[in-house]
C-alpha cells in the first residue's frame, strides 16, 4: 500500500468519529502514485467525508478533478495560478467542454483590453479544449461503459495526439478513421459544423478572421453532438 | 500577427496581474508562443526549404535543423513546441504551464524569431 493511501485509511475513519474535533481535512497531492481506478475510488471517500466534513484537496493532477466531474461529484474545483513574487490567482476549473467554453467566451470579453487580433488568436484554441473535452469525455463514457479498464481507455486516449484522431476515436471509436469525421459531423450536426471544425483546428495554429461569437457556439454544438446527452 | 507581436503580447500577459484574462492568461501566453514558434519556423522554411509547408511539425524541425545550420538548436525549438502542444492539447494528467516555464519558452523561442525578424 503506498503511503499516502495509508495515511489516509488511518486518519479518515478516526476523523470521522462522533468525538473527533476535526470538523475540516486538508489533504496534498494525495493521488500521487495512485493508478486511475484508485483516484475514482477516492474521490468517492471523499465525497463521502464531505457529506459532514469540509475536504480541501490541493493536487498538481488532474485526474482527480477529471474522477470528480465524471463521476459527478458535488464539488467546487479552482485552479490556482502563481504569478512572480507569489502573486497569486483563484479561479474556477474544470476539464468539462462547458468550462473550455465559458473560457472562450471570457477571452472575447477581454477585446477591450488586449485588442481584437489577439482575441481572434486565441479562441479558436479554447474552442478546440472545448471539443477535445467532449471527445474525451465520450471515449471513456463508452469505453468504461462497456466494461473497459480505466487504463484501457487512458491508453487509447493517449495513442491519439491529433484532434482529428480524438474526434474519431469519439465518433467512430477508431483514431485511425479521421477520413471520415468530416462525414460524420456533416450527417449528426450540418454541413457547416465542418467548416467550423476545421476552422477551430487550423485557428487554433495561427488565429481566425470570421466572426468568433459564430466560430464559439458552431464548435460548442459539435462538443455537445460528440458528448451525447 | 507577426511571431514577434504574438511574443511581445506573451511576455505582457506574463507582466500584468488582474484585468479580463485571469486564470486564463497561462493557455493564453501557450497558445501565442507556440503560434509565434510556428510563424517563424515557416516564414524560415518558405525560403530555404520550398515545398516543407505542407509537412508535419516533426518534419518541419528535422528540415529547421538544416535551414539555419544549427541542429542542435531546431532539437531544442522541436522540444519547446512538443511541451507546449502537450500543455495546449489538455486532458491525460497535465497540467497548464507554469509563469516560470512559459518565461522560458518565449525567451527560447524569442532567439530563433529574433534573426527571422532581422532578415526583413
Amino acid at each position: 500500500m503506498r503511503s499516502p493511501a495509508l495515511g489516509l485509511s488511518l486518519f479518515l475513519p478516526r476523523m470521522e468519529q462522533p468525538g473527533s474535533p476535526f470538523r475540516f481535512v486538508v489533504v496534498d497531492d494525495p493521488v500521487q502514485a495512485m493508478d486511475l481506478d484508485k483516484v475514482d475510488g477516492l474521490a468517492r471517500v471523499l465525497a463521502s467525508v464531505a457529506k459532514t466534513r469540509q475536504v480541501v484537496v490541493f493536487t498538481h493532477d488532474n485526474r482527480l478533478p477529471e474522477a470528480v466531474e465524471r463521476l459527478r461529484i458535488d464539488a467546487r474545483v479552482v485552479e490556482v495560478h502563481r504569478r512572480a513574487r507569489s502573486e497569486v490567482e483563484v479561479c474556477e476549473a474544470g476539464q468539462t467542454s462547458e468550462r473550455f467554453f465559458a473560457d472562450a467566451f471570457a477571452v472575447m470579453k477581454s477585446e477591450q483590453e488586449v485588442g481584437h487580433t489577439v482575441v481572434a488568436s486565441l479562441v479558436p484554441s479554447f474552442c478546440r479544449d472545448g471539443i477535445e473535452a467532449a471527445c474525451r469525455r465520450r471515449v471513456q463514457r463508452d469505453r468504461l461503459g462497456r466494461g473497459d479498464r480505466h487504463e484501457d481507455a487512458a491508453a487509447a486516449l493517449a495513442e491519439v495526439s491529433k484532434t482529428q484522431q480524438l474526434m474519431a476515436l469519439a465518433l467512430l471509436g477508431d483514431g485511425n478513421k479521421g477520413g471520415e469525421v468530416y462525414a460524420r459531423l456533416r450527417n449528426g450536426v450540418g454541413s457547416r459544423a465542418v467548416d467550423c471544425f476545421k476552422a477551430v483546428k487550423d485557428g487554433a495554429h495561427g488565429g481566425y478572421t470570421g466572426d468568433l461569437d459564430e466560430l464559439v457556439r458552431g464548435a460548442w454544438d459539435i462538443a455537445k453532438y460528440v458528448e451525447g446527452p | 500577427m507577426t511571431p514577434k507581436e504574438r511574443l511581445d503580447v506573451a511576455e505582457r500577459l506574463l507582466e500584468r496581474s488582474g484585468g479580463a484574462l485571469v486564470g486564463l492568461w497561462p493557455r493564453a501566453c501557450a497558445v501565442l508562443v507556440r503560434q509565434a514558434l510556428e510563424g517563424a519556423v515557416d516564414r524560415v522554411l518558405r525560403e530555404e526549404v520550398p515545398g516543407s509547408q505542407a509537412a508535419n511539425w516533426r518534419v518541419k524541425f528535422l528540415c529547421l535543423g538544416r535551414a539555419i545550420g544549427d541542429e542542435r538548436k531546431a532539437r531544442e525549438l522541436a522540444y519547446v513546441w512538443g511541451r507546449l502542444s502537450e500543455v495546449l492539447h489538455r486532458g491525460g494528467g497535465a497540467m497548464g504551464a507554469s509563469e516560470v516555464q512559459l518565461r522560458g519558452w518565449v525567451e527560447r523561442v524569442r532567439g530563433v524569431v529574433e534573426p527571422v525578424v532581422s532578415r526583413g
